[in-house]
């Protein structure tokens, strides 16, 4: 369709769009070098884990196993309990103590105050506990961490890409401070997690904590140079292309959020 | 170096072969995701972000069409997902150019016409402006412009038309913009 061409200084303007320098070979390669070594490590999932369907039942079942399994082997007082449970037995009805240690999980479901059964969050009223020290971490396999951890690093790679353009401004930091905020109590939970016992694992939870603890401490009045460190900071760890090399094959942040920002 | 050699020698875990592969492409595909994007960092990321992606899924390459093509296409993907993530991106951009670009003459000697046009080929969707890019700027041909798109040839050259028109209904509108800052 040579007709319809634009004139010719039409086409020597249009070659000066955007025109490229040179592309820095050698930074762009150590940084995929980089996160390379990190996917490496991974273990490559079977097959039923890919799709579109299965990893989020995957991240749910996770979040969820790991929330019950981390209430029922919290350690109130075990012989309170055991009393409690005497009494209700005693009553002919088994009922709920308020802290949950001995009873069998599926009965324990069935009380929680504003449960959404197995596969929902669990909020029975009372403060979340610590595990003791000496209860057993659970044997469920670390991957599974990395799926439920999926869904953080998509909404922390949005964050920060947007960080990076520079859509963060002193108009509405405080927005970009309370997202940080909100991923850096989730990545927190993940540092706590079996998933990062990996190393690796473990070195991108900790670098994504302090971009995320240091964003988070912007307010309006921070001067421009705070934001240009943290970016820079960004660029040195290469934390974008390590975040998304931990993200399955055909995830994609409008996928995981249901729509763009 | 053979395609099929080199892959063989990527997925054997051959760092030189990685880096062939890297040294082979990474010039055009920088060039098309900066074409694309006008930013550096950006055009880094992607870039990255298609080399990364390429070496996870090689095993499943099957050959089917070149490796360039292959690569490119993710590149495609990878830098459209990434503009719509990054929206107000073009508009920071045309805002740049009109507070920098005020009396520079560039190497088309007339650079009310480059601002006018590159604003216009901003206004294009990103399918329409990637064609425009690649094939008119780039000088990617139709043919491999729609193996990477996946596209029949005549699409590729429909939506170049298409293109083509938009800018050039775009350039004879009269630029009320300009037309404003002359009286002052």
């Amino acid at each position: 369709m040579k007709h319809d061409r634009l004139e010719t200084r039409q086409q020597q303007a249009a070659q000066e769009y955007h025109e490229p320098p040179s592309p820095p070979r050698e930074r762009m390669w150590a940084r995929i070098d980089a996160a390379r070594a990190d996917q490496r490590r991974l273990v490559r999932p079977p097959v039923w884990h890919t799709g579109r369907f299965w990893w989020p039942m995957a991240a749910a079942a996770a979040l969820a196993i790991g929330f019950l399994s981390g209430r029922f082997t919290a350690g109130p007082d075990p012989e309170q309990a055991n009393q409690v449970l005497t009494e209700n037995s005693e009553q002919g009805e088994l009922t709920a103590p308020t802290d949950l240690v001995e009873l069998p999980v599926a009965e324990a479901e069935n009380h929680l105050v504003g449960s959404d059964g197995p596969d929902g969050p669990i909020n029975d009223g009372s403060s979340a506990e610590k595990p003791p020290a000496e209860s057993p971490r659970h044997q469920l396999d670390p991957q599974i961490y990395r799926y439920a951890a999926a869904p953080v690093f998509s909404r922390a790679e949005l964050l920060l890409t947007r960080f990076r353009a520079g859509e963060e401004s002193p108009s509405n930091g405080d927005g970009f401070s309370h997202q940080a905020s909100g991923l850096l109590a989730e990545t927190r939970l993940l540092l706590d997690s079996p998933a990062a016992d990996d190393r690796q694992f473990r070195r991108l939870l900790i670098d994504l904590e302090l971009v995320l603890a240091q964003i988070g401490q912007l307010t309006t009045t921070r001067p421009t140079e705070d934001r240009e460190w943290i970016a820079d900071g960004l660029q040195q760890r290469s934390l974008l292309p390590r975040l998304r090399a931990q993200m399955p094959d055909g995830t994609t942040m409008a996928h995981i959020s249901g729509g763009t920002k | 170096m053979n395609e099929q050699r080199l892959i063989k020698r990527i997925l054997a875990g051959d760092a030189a072969a990685e880096r062939a592969l890297y040294d082979d492409h990474v010039d055009r595909i920088y060039r098309l995701t900066y074409r694309m994007t006008g930013d550096e960092t950006l055009a880094e990321d992607f870039t990255q972000d298609t080399f990364i992606r390429a070496f996870d899924r090689l095993q499943w390459f099957e050959g089917r069409s070149a490796l360039s093509t292959w690569l490119h296409s993710i590149a495609v993907s990878v830098v459209l997902n990434g503009l719509r993530k990054v929206k107000r991106f073009r508009q920071r951009e045309t805002a740049l150019d009109e507070t920098t670009g005020g009396g520079v003459v560039g190497k088309s000697g007339d650079p009310e016409l480059k601002r006018s046009l590159h604003r216009a080929i901003d206004e294009l969707s990103d399918g329409l402006r990637l064609v425009f890019v690649m094939h008119d700027i780039e000088g990617y041909k139709h043919q491999e412009i729609a193996a990477i798109l996946d596209v029949p040839e005549g699409t590729s050259k429909s939506r170049l038309a298409t293109a083509r028109g938009q800018l050039r209904d775009c350039l004879t509108q009269p630029d009320s913009r300009s037309i404003r800052e002359e009286r002052l």
